[in-house]
């Protein structure tokens, strides 16, 4: 079997069952089953050890790799009255692509292992970061906010003050998209504050780019950008150096500074699409469409082409809007975009008028007119 | 093997000489091809035959099937991988297997008459059944007991045991389960222990995923993350 990390090895069916039978007859199964659980209890143990770091979301994509057997050693856990093991698998190992169906199945495995007394602090904590990031990526901000507070109090319980302060972090931007500005400033200057003191070059680089993208003091925005940006680049993160970048083109525009808004956001499309972020490229170009737009030159006509796009985009990713977008202020701005610079046929949206966006097409589109921009400014200058 | 081939080829013992030295002579100048199938339980001695005749009889050529190779000089190995099956439905009726099935089908059940909305259900049956030509074939002759949908909704169970093939074929050939277990039988303790052992992953694998599983005596002791590939030690990059 050719898989992501290499040649595999898979029994055919019929064999499998066959081994299966002789593998009880010999007495052995628990044994073996035991073995397959510390295999995955390893794992999952692995997993807890990089989570909230660079190399997180390779290990993650190493972990799917083996999701099935993870979720056999899961079942035979809870069979086994092993509801913490199977918790910790749940919880750690991405069992499922779908969002819901996974949250779900961890609150379950969360709520047995309360009910039989084998959960402690740092699994409880898991569990609960977990359903945070899930709820979060289905913009159930509610639900996220709640679970990042329960994930928080868990790890500062356990003595992982790093991890609650992710979990604070994730909880701030929830809180962000439930509208409680005051709560928003508040959890994210305290996490500021607990990552710095604990040298989690990465997670101040985060929540840096939060405060930047809040703060209505663009000059103090721009600085904590910069800083955020040497930051992410440092711990390898080009994720968090593209949604910052975003950010700073925000800034940049909101600045009067469209040539730095334009190569800014030409970064964050270019990371994004060449890590086939299709969800972040979608409002990455969005902003694009808005400094497109204000630019006024003769690209303006495709800013309401690019919130086509976008929407294209968003919809093969379900993922659905952030708070961050355009400082949430995409929706005032959405309207006159659509209005003012695009064609009927993009307004109505692609879908409907039977086109279609591919990552790579929708980025090359917006970093076309966004090079433009760059130039045009240089020269304007010049 | 040596007799064996020697009688099929009609080769008679001759005083004071071995039988290989007699099948040696006696092919020295035949154009043949020699088909040895199934070697598996007499790979070695298959093996010396090879060695010993090819060598000798420039015009022979022998196809041998085996579950293993013969290792022996000259050889070269084609491997047989299943029929193929298709993803979706549109070349359904192209694939390998499921043309097997449909032929066997209405050769054995005559009654059969696959329609159109059949489909799904023979590609779903051949791939539950991995594409194995003999397994096809025996689980397309239960038809002649069966519904279409019947045959699937077993394939839950064990259905290698269910499946029964015709009086004329090998015993060990007429199920399923018979040609497992006679395969079963001809590996060494340890192989079964690993083969039984193997089991506990109900999808692919890595060597080290496979090693772990079979190598160490089962313990209550947690093995070492580094046994497994992709679980590379917490970096000291990390924050």
């Amino acid at each position: 079997v050719n898989a992501p990390d290499g040649l595999r090895y898979q029994l055919l069916e019929m064999l499998r069952q066959y081994g299966s039978d002789r593998l009880a007859e010999r007495g052995d199964i628990d044994q073996i089953q035991q073995r397959l659980l510390s295999w995955a209890t390893s794992g999952a143990e692995q997993l807890e050890s990089v989570i909230r770091t660079p190399v997180m979301d390779d290990a993650l994509r190493e972990a799917a790799i083996n999701a099935v057997t993870y979720r056999a050693a899961m079942r035979w856990a809870a069979a086994h009255g092993r509801e913490g093991a199977a918790l910790r698998i749940a919880s750690m190992v991405p069992l499922t692509k779908h969002r819901g169906e996974r949250r779900a199945e961890i609150l379950e495995r969360l709520t047995v292992a309360e009910r039989t007394s084998e959960l402690d602090d740092a699994a409880a904590g898991h569990a609960w970061a977990a359903i945070t990031n899930l709820a979060f990526e289905q913009n159930d901000w509610p639900a996220s906010l709640h679970a990042s507070a329960e994930a928080a109090a868990h790890f500062e319980a356990a003595g992982l003050p790093r991890l609650a302060a992710w979990a604070r972090y994730i909880g701030a931007i929830s809180a962000w998209g439930e509208g409680q500005s005051a709560q928003v400033d508040r959890l994210i200057s305290d996490v500021i504050a607990s990552f710095r003191q604990q040298d989690d070059e990465m997670g101040l680089g985060y929540s840096l780019w939060v405060a930047s993208v809040r703060s209505a003091d663009l000059a103090a925005a721009k600085e904590m950008a910069a800083e955020a940006d040497g930051l992410l680049q440092r711990v390898g993160a080009p994720m968090g150096v593209a949604h910052n970048a975003e950010g700073r083109g925000i800034i940049a525009y909101e600045r009067g500074e469209l040539g730095d808004a334009a190569r800014f956001l030409t970064d964050a499309i270019g990371l994004f699409a060449s890590y086939s972020n299709i969800g972040c490229t979608a409002h990455a170009l969005e902003a694009a469409a808005v400094v497109i737009s204000a630019a006024g030159r003769e690209d303006a006509g495709r800013a309401g082409e690019l919130l086509a796009a976008a929407d294209d985009l968003r919809a093969q990713s379900d993922q659905g809007h952030r708070p961050w977008e355009i400082r949430a202020r995409l929706g005032k701005l959405r309207g006159p975009l659509i209005a003012d610079g695009a064609d009927g046929a993009a307004a109505r949206g692609p879908t409907q008028d039977g086109r279609s966006y591919s990552l790579s097409e929708a980025a090359a589109l917006a970093v076309g007119a966004l090079r433009s921009i760059t130039r045009s400014t240089a020269d304007d200058r010049a | 093997v040596f007799e064996a081939v020697a009688q099929v080829l009609g080769v008679s013992d001759i005083a004071g000489e071995t039988i290989a030295e007699t099948l040696a002579r006696w092919l020295s100048d035949r154009y043949l091809l020699l088909i040895l199938d199934n070697c598996e339980h007499v790979v070695e001695a298959a093996a010396a035959l090879c060695e010993l005749l090819l060598p000798m009889c420039s015009r022979l050529r022998i196809l041998a099937t085996s579950r293993e190779f013969l290792d022996v000089r000259g050889e070269h190995a084609i491997q047989t991988p299943s029929l193929s099956i298709p993803d979706g439905l549109a070349l359904a009726p192209l694939s390998d297997a499921v043309q097997l099935f449909l032929a066997r089908a209405s050769a054995k059940a005559p009654s059969f008459r696959p329609e159109d909305a059949d489909l799904g259900t023979v590609v779903q049956l051949c791939r539950r059944l991995d594409g194995l030509p003999l397994a096809i074939e025996l689980a397309a002759v239960q038809l002649r007991a069966m519904s279409l949908s019947q045959l699937a909704a077993r394939l839950h169970e064990r259905f290698w045991r269910l499946t029964a093939g015709g009086r004329t074929g090998m015993p060990r050939q007429r199920t399923l389960e018979a040609v497992v277990t006679w395969s079963y039988d001809l590996l060494s303790e340890v192989e079964q222990q690993a083969l039984a052992r193997l089991a506990v992953f109900p999808d692919h694998f890595t060597l080290d995923m496979a090693e772990a599983a079979i190598s160490a005596p089962p313990s209550t002791k947690r093995p070492s993350s580094t046994s497994f590939p992709g679980w590379s030690p917490s970096p000291s990059s990390a924050p």
